[in-house]
């Protein structure tokens, strides 16, 4: 199915659901309802305002769209300010008497528009509710209007009608509603044509809603559909004819999209809570799925927003009870268990859409648009997981999207992830397809040009080599692999055997950081914060160098520590040149820049963990002498 | 009937409602493989029907910006230049014009077209047309890779090569395995009135979507 046709769809759905709005009504901010008796006598008038004190708000409730104002007259229907449906306003004593004069003629006028608005509208109903209404308009006169309760607060408020002893609005009676979609029908509402969503001959949309919500566009809303310049149309056709999408569709699939992207309330912590959108750098990413239960899936395996994660290494949970059960799915599955086994009530064939929607100028753009069924999203997820699967696992685990893009970009900030590249790798995961090339330089080229720092909020270090930088190379990799790109596959966890050069290498470095750091204690700028780039690139020129300090180190350690300590050490670094063949690689391509990343990434968890490593690596890094500076 | 293969490393088949902000359909569009064989032969005595459009590759898309003007030139200017005599006037400044759009498009896609030949008015009223001469002539010229014009892949930046295919059609990827609703998909212009599109339900069964006659009941717009 188009974009389109599956919103469109969804509002269908909704509106079975009865959740979606209806055609003609729009959110009116009214202040009172007047209640009649079925002979059109005023009961009373409700107070609907909310809020305390002088802060009193009017109430939003769905009603009849408001009529577009500028200079001219134009009424209401079911609703509108005093001046129209009642005849009086606030009279502005600060002008010319000629002027109020006109004033009043103006009110005049308003009033007999809105009368007589009804009367056409309302003139054949049989409704209580609506007779009540016209026969209320007939018999009004502006004079009785001080006699009203709440007289001075309503003047110049929306003012809405109801009926005595029932609840709803006048304006919410079917019949009000018949009356309000006959008029619509018999209005000439433009050209008809054939519906790309429907396949119906329809009237024909001229211009299509707009899209609120979409992170960077204008606040006002964005057009997913528009023609705004010349050069966009095609063969003399103008606006929405060059699209013929009908007026019904284009509410449904625009009303369904809005929804999508609105907030939902807030959760525990205050923060405000989308259940069908996440951020992907500048991407606003919706989603949704053919049923609920799919579409609770879908939500956990997308990834909570950005800092929805409390205690950071916890799955994605939020306070409802849904979800406890979900962690439950969620846990098997990342051991691998196919959909069917981990949640056997899940229909996997019920299906998933994903839309990464971005703006551009007072248009949005589609920058990926995936749909598949609820087993193959999970199955893609669950692929992505297992490329990016290392040991040690990264933190957190499983990554959401969100924070492995963060870490491509510049001092991790979300608007600094390259724009582009979220979505293709959106785009990656969802299709099980190769990450984009631009996925590995780009973490390669982080990991070169940060430095380890402290994260000013958290306090957390913020490496440069980062577990989730290193998990990101690795699964392209991986990935790589799979579909045939590259020979060699990577491994899960150290190595030892394999003679790949570039991992050797990357152990080596690791191997030679730590040997200086017992030597030397912690120095301001360590072999990694100035040779890491170096060493990963272009190691014949720099490990060289880097094995000549190595031995200063070692004679450093064998007098201050021990002979033992600095033989464990050039044992190592034996064992790992012996399989580098000699002679160091002049240069590393990008791929195998990745793995020196994972070789370095293994054999800096040796020592982080202490296995295998002679304990006196820790005492002799603590003791070391730290005036002396030798390199 | 003709079989040609086309394929190209990048296709963007503008949906017409995502055409600005592009987005491109899933196949080929009957239109736009009319294009290509117009690129290969066309003469104003014949018209190209597109019967069946086979895809080989699996549908796989990709996301860019580009650069492009925001404004046509007006025929008018056009018509008053050619009754000066002079092409003054007659320009668009890219720079002060400039439109940044973004597009998802095709990566690495492979079709056969599957057409045949039939005669225009002005073909029937001169009896030395034949439709097989014109699809004789068609096919020697895919054969020899000959074309009037580079034939492209729904824009005129994504070119593509072309070859004749004899024997049987190579089989579709396995990941076009099934039936899938395809949507409203153009089908053509219907140039005899008044320059209207014209839709049709798409379904691709196996990688093979049959394309209707432009007259076919099914055919709305």
């Amino acid at each position: 199915m188009t974009i389109l046709q599956s919103l469109a769809t969804r509002y269908e759905r909704m509106a079975k659901d009865g959740k979606a709005p209806i055609p003609g009504f729009a959110p009116a901010q009214i202040s009172f309802a007047i209640v009649l008796d079925k002979a059109g006598n005023v009961v009373t008038v409700d107070d609907l305002r909310v809020g305390e004190g002088k802060k009193l708000r009017p109430k939003i409730v769905q009603a009849p769209t408001a009529p577009k104002r500028t200079v001219g007259i134009a009424t209401g229907v079911f609703w509108d300010k005093t001046s129209y449906v009642l005849g009086r306003t606030k009279p502005d004593m600060t002008v010319s008497p000629v002027k109020q004069a006109k004033d009043v003629e103006r009110l005049i006028k308003e009033h007999a528009a809105f009368v007589a608005r009804h009367e056409t509208l309302l003139s054949e109903t049989n409704d209580i509710g609506c007779f009540a209404l016209l026969a209320f308009l007939r018999g009004w006169s502006a004079d009785a209007y001080d006699a009203l309760p709440y007289a001075m607060e309503m003047l110049d408020q929306n003012v809405a009608f109801r009926l005595h002893y029932e609840n709803e609005f006048v304006h919410d009676r079917p019949a009000a509603r018949a009356a309000l979609m006959a008029e619509a029908d018999g209005q000439d509402s433009g050209p008809k044509g054939m519906c790309l969503v429907t396949g119906e001959t329809l009237p024909i949309a001229r211009l299509h809603p707009s899209i609120k919500g979409i992170a960077g566009a204008q606040s006002s809303g964005a057009a997913l559909v528009s023609f705004n310049l010349d050069s966009f149309t095609s063969y003399g056709h103008a606006q929405g004819a060059n699209a013929p999408v009908s007026e019904a569709a284009a509410f449904a699939y625009a009303t369904t999209l809005n929804s999508l992207l609105a907030n939902d309330g807030t959760t525990a912590n205050g923060r405000t809570r989308y259940r069908n959108r996440v951020m992907l750098g500048e991407t606003t990413v919706a989603f949704w799925a053919e049923h609920g239960k799919a579409e609770i899936l879908a939500r956990a395996l997308m990834g909570e927003e950005e800092e929805a994660i409390a205690d950071d290494d916890a799955l994605p949970v939020d306070e409802t009870t849904e979800t406890s059960k979900l962690r439950d799915v969620l846990t098997l599955m990342q051991d691998g268990k196919p959909l069917q086994q981990a949640a056997p009530d899940m229909d996997a064939a019920s299906r998933v859409y994903v839309l990464g929607l971005s703006p551009n100028a007072a248009r949005l753009s589609v920058r990926f648009w995936v749909e598949q069924t609820l087993g193959d999203f999970a199955r893609h997820f669950q692929q992505h997981w297992e490329d990016l699967r290392m040991d040690p696992p990264p933190h957190p685990w499983p990554p959401p999207l969100w924070r492995l893009l963060l870490e491509l970009a510049p001092q991790r900030k979300a608007e600094n992830v390259p724009p582009h590249l979220s979505g293709e790798v959106m785009r990656a995961v969802l299709t099980g397809l190769p990450y984009p090339r631009a996925l590995l330089t780009q973490t390669i080229m982080r990991i070169r040009s940060d430095r380890d720092e402290e994260d000013r909020r958290t306090g957390r270090v913020l490496e440069k080599v980062s577990d989730l930088r290193v998990a990101t190379l690795k699964a392209c990799l991986a990935r790589m692999y799979r579909w045939k790109l590259i020979a060699e596959d990577v491994p899960v966890s150290l190595d030892l055997t394999t003679t790949n050069s570039a991992y050797r290498l990357g152990r080596l470095f690791s191997v030679l950081e730590q040997l200086q750091r017992a030597a030397l204690g912690q120095r301001n700028a360590t072999v990694r914060d100035r040779f890491y780039a170096s060493a990963s690139a272009t190691p014949a020129l720099v490990f060289p160098s880097l094995i000549r300090n190595a031995r200063n180190h070692s004679k450093t350690i064998r007098t201050k520590v021990g002979a033992g300590l600095a033989e464990w050490f050039e044992d190592r670094i034996a064992e790992i040149a012996s399989g580098l063949e000699g002679a160091f690689p002049k240069t590393l391509p990008m791929e195998e820049q990745g793995r020196f990343a994972l070789g370095y990434y293994h054999q800096r968890d040796v020592f982080r963990r202490k296995k295998d490593v002679p304990a006196e690596i820790e005492t002799a890094a603590a003791t070391a002498d730290l005036s002396e500076e030798g390199s | 009937m003709i079989r040609v293969k086309i394929w190209g490393p990048r296709a963007l088949f503008s949906r017409p409602e995502m055409k600005v902000e592009r987005v491109s359909y899933d196949v080929i569009t009957p239109s736009a493989a009319r294009g290509v064989l117009e690129a290969i032969h066309w003469k104003p005595q014949m018209v190209w029907r597109i019967e069946r459009l086979r895809v080989l590759n699996p549908i796989r898309f990709e996301s860019l910006r580009r650069n492009e003007v925001g404004s046509k030139v007006p025929m008018s200017k056009v018509a008053s230049a050619m009754r000066a005599g002079t092409t003054e006037g007659v320009a668009l400044n890219v720079d002060e014009d400039r439109q940044q759009r973004a597009a998802t498009l095709l990566k690495d896609v492979a079709y056969i077209i599957e057409a045949r030949v039939e005669l225009t008015a002005r073909g029937r009223a001169d009896p030395s047309e034949t439709v097989q001469k014109h699809l004789d002539m068609a096919k020697r010229r895919a054969a020899k890779g000959q074309c009037f014009h580079h034939p492209y892949l729904g824009t005129r930046e994504f070119a593509c090569d072309f070859e004749l295919l004899e024997g049987e059609p190579p089989p579709a990827h396995d990941s076009l395995k099934g039936t899938r609703d395809l949507g409203w998909m153009a089908l053509d212009l219907d140039y005899a009135a008044g320059n209207e599109a014209r839709f049709f339900r798409a379904t691709m069964v196996d990688g093979v979507i049959e394309v209707p006659a432009l007259s076919d009941e099914s055919v709305t717009g």
